[in-house]
């Protein structure tokens, strides 16, 4: 189970400074502004936002690969502070870049965090041959990752993140670079992990594709500007939007809040303004 | 420690699998030192096979019996110069300074004449200016004659010519073997070191950074410091196997020496094998840990490539302090790595004892550089993640 409170996160972006002399400026750039969710076990998550919304950064906190400015956060009880491991060893994380070493072989590369989570040669094996089993990858594990297919990097740094059987799964865009076939494959594969008989593990996944939410999503979080906008099931959602596409739903949803703050914050209310980005987004 | 094994595992079978540069490292390791040595030695043979020659090129010999006598007194042989010397010369065919003897020598010195005699030779042609000298030598030695047999025609003793001598006296120690170019091979191992494991130092910092695959591997549960140690270890592994390769390429590299005195010269055995690696292997580690340390900081390959270059550069350089001030050696270089390193390697080959206690400073100090830059690469490791 992950637990997440009220993340804020602020980075500071500095600039150049006029003719290479005097101090840089810098600017504060609210990347995470209040972001909340709790991901049950046995249920499929959903963070969905349009890019740049703060998705990658929150799930980077969770990870623990990013000091958090405040909130909080607990993967199965364990508070996460950054840079400690604890909380590390109950995740399984597939990050946006694949990182794969080409010059190792699929199974070395597996082999290699397997290691690293301390666990000795034999459970390895048996793990690796299960992973490779659930996922397709026999035919691959022998060969060195150099010049695999996207979707073959995707399945072999799945199973590397998932090598010491964590009980909390988290993965970032993983659908990025994929065709249709591999983006099934993974779905079967995460329906599959949810079930009592995968493990009952507590997935969350980023991602900014409608279909794949609704399809795949126990619960969806919406994500924008930073913050949680809105958060339920796919269909409770459309009723709270009164839509009946989800898309529809989604982009109200998520431009809904930028209307509000813009009309609390001027009086003036400009309602045209607010209109016409919502026109974007639905257009988009 | 089971991480560390894994990380330094996996790092060596990493670099060890870049073929490429491990062909490249491997290849200039064995072979610079043999290369060096054999075009060294065929150098210093051509300048003794110079002094060795005793024949001397001539044109118009007939006209100077007397020098010709000399000459042949002096156990030289005379051989009479080719008409196209000239050419033949500046196309390297002739290797040897020719003597041009004017018309009529014998009979304008019998007169008291003042005459000239030349000596023809091609400035880029480096055989025969080596034989330039032997000639004059020689040529000296019949002007004084003369001169002499001259002075004694008169009734003067020749010795009034020469009131003064110049003797040279040789005061190195006997034990002290002589050390000529023998005095660049610490340079070469230095470079060695530097240039084996910078690829990589690179590869397992700025490498992993550029690829992506720094992030997924901080989160695994290990520690900063352990990734440094195993890192840092599988980096000095490879610089220490290539300073092993090096230095046992001395051996076989003794064998395609084509100059006796050299040979002579460059006696190295397993015992000084040893201690080229007791003092080496420390600095191999100091350096690696440097390595990694400086290349953690860049974004790219490139950019860690261009640092790492800087620091070779510098650290090759630092030797040639010793080749421009000859057995100046104050007592702070031994707290100099490098330095100390290429002092206690030159005692070494001129078959000096080094001392304890050079040996513990130079220890300490390069522990002092492996502690530093592990402590800073465990820091750093996680804040480059998160940047």
């Amino acid at each position: 189970m992950i637990i997440v409170e009220d993340l804020h996160k602020e980075f500071v972006k500095l600039g150049k400074p006029k003719f290479g002399i005097g101090a840089r400026s810098s600017e504060k750039v609210k990347a995470v502004n209040g972001v909340s969710f709790t991901a049950q076990d046995g249920a499929i998550l959903g963070l969905l936002g349009a890019n740049g919304a703060g998705k990658t950064t929150s799930l980077r906190m969770v990870a623990s690969m990013l000091k958090m400015d405040s909130g909080s956060i607990k993967i199965d009880e364990v508070q996460v502070k950054e840079g400690q491991m604890a909380s590390q060893a109950r995740l399984g994380i597939l990050s946006d870049a694949r990182g794969l070493y080409p010059r190792l072989t699929a199974r070395e590369n597996i082999q290699y965090y397997g290691k690293l989570h301390g666990m000795d040669k034999a459970t390895i094996e048996k793990r690796t041959d299960q992973l490779a089993h659930w996922l397709e990858i026999h035919k691959l594990l022998e060969r060195r990752t150099e010049g695999f297919s996207q979707g073959e990097r995707m399945k072999i740094a799945l199973a590397r993140a998932l090598i010491h059987d964590p009980k909390n799964i988290i993965l970032d865009e993983p659908t990025n670079g994929l065709d249709v076939v591999a983006t099934r494959a993974l779905r079967e594969f995460l329906r599959w992990l949810r079930t009592p008989e995968g493990g009952g593990k507590c997935i969350v996944f980023s991602t900014h594709i409608m279909q794949e939410v609704e399809r795949l999503c126990d619960t969806v979080v919406i994500v924008a500007q930073g913050r949680t906008v809105a958060s339920g099931t796919v269909s409770e959602l459309m009723s709270q939007a009164q839509e009946n596409d989800f898309e529809d739903a989604f982009v109200k949803l998520a431009f809904l809040d930028k209307q509000q703050s813009n009309t609390a914050d001027s009086a003036k209310a400009s309602t045209s303004n607010a209109a016409a980005t919502l026109k974007q987004g639905s257009l988009a | 420690m089971r991480e560390i094994l894994a990380i330094y595992w996996k790092e060596i079978s990493d670099a060890m699998r870049d073929r490429r540069t491990l062909m490249m490292v491997l290849a200039s390791s064995l072979l610079l030192v043999p290369v060096l040595l054999f075009v060294f030695s065929t150098v210093m043979s051509q300048v003794e096979s110079q002094a060795v020659d005793r024949t001397v090129m001539a044109v118009n010999m007939k006209d100077a019996p007397g020098l010709e006598n000399y000459i042949l007194r002096q156990g030289y042989q005379i051989k009479q110069a080719p008409a196209d010397y000239e050419e033949k010369s500046r196309n390297k065919e002739l290797t040897k300074p020719v003597l041009l003897i004017p018309e009529g020598f014998e009979n304008s010195l019998a007169q008291v004449k003042r005459v000239e005699l030349e000596i023809a030779y091609d400035t880029s042609n480096r055989q025969a200016e080596m034989g330039l000298g032997p000639l004059r030598r020689l040529l000296n030695g019949y002007v004084q004659e003369r001169g002499g047999l001259d002075l004694m025609m008169r009734g003067i003793s020749p010795d009034l010519l020469q009131t003064i001598t110049v003797k040279e006296r040789h005061i190195s120690r006997p034990d002290e073997r002589k050390v000529t170019i023998t005095g660049m091979l610490p340079m070469v191992l230095i470079m060695a070191i530097v240039m084996g494991g910078m690829f990589a130092a690179i590869d397992s910092t700025a490498g992993e950074r550029e690829r992506g695959s720094l992030e997924p591997l901080m989160m695994n549960p290990v520690s900063g410091l352990q990734l440094a140690v195993g890192k840092t270890a599988a980096v000095a592994s490879v610089s220490v196997l290539i300073v092993i390769l090096t230095v046992s390429s001395f051996f076989p590299a003794q064998s395609v020496i084509a100059n006796e005195a050299l040979r002579a010269e460059f006696q190295f055995g397993v015992k000084d094998a040893l201690a080229f690696l007791v003092v080496l292997l420390p600095l191999a580690a100091a350096l690696s840990s440097l390595q990694v340390a400086l290349s953690l900081t860049c974004k790219t390959f490139k950019e860690a490539n261009v640092r790492n270059q800087l620091l070779s550069l510098t650290v090759s350089f630092l030797p040639l302090f010793f080749i421009l001030n000859p057995g100046k050696e104050p007592a702070w270089l031994g707290w100099v790595p490098v330095m100390a390193q290429t002092q206690m390697m030159n005692q070494v080959l001129k078959g000096e004892l080094v001392s304890l206690n050079s040996i513990a400073i130079a220890l300490l100090v390069c522990t002092g550089i492996v502690i530093a830059s592990l402590s800073f690469v465990s820091k750093k490791m996680r804040q480059v993640v998160m940047e």
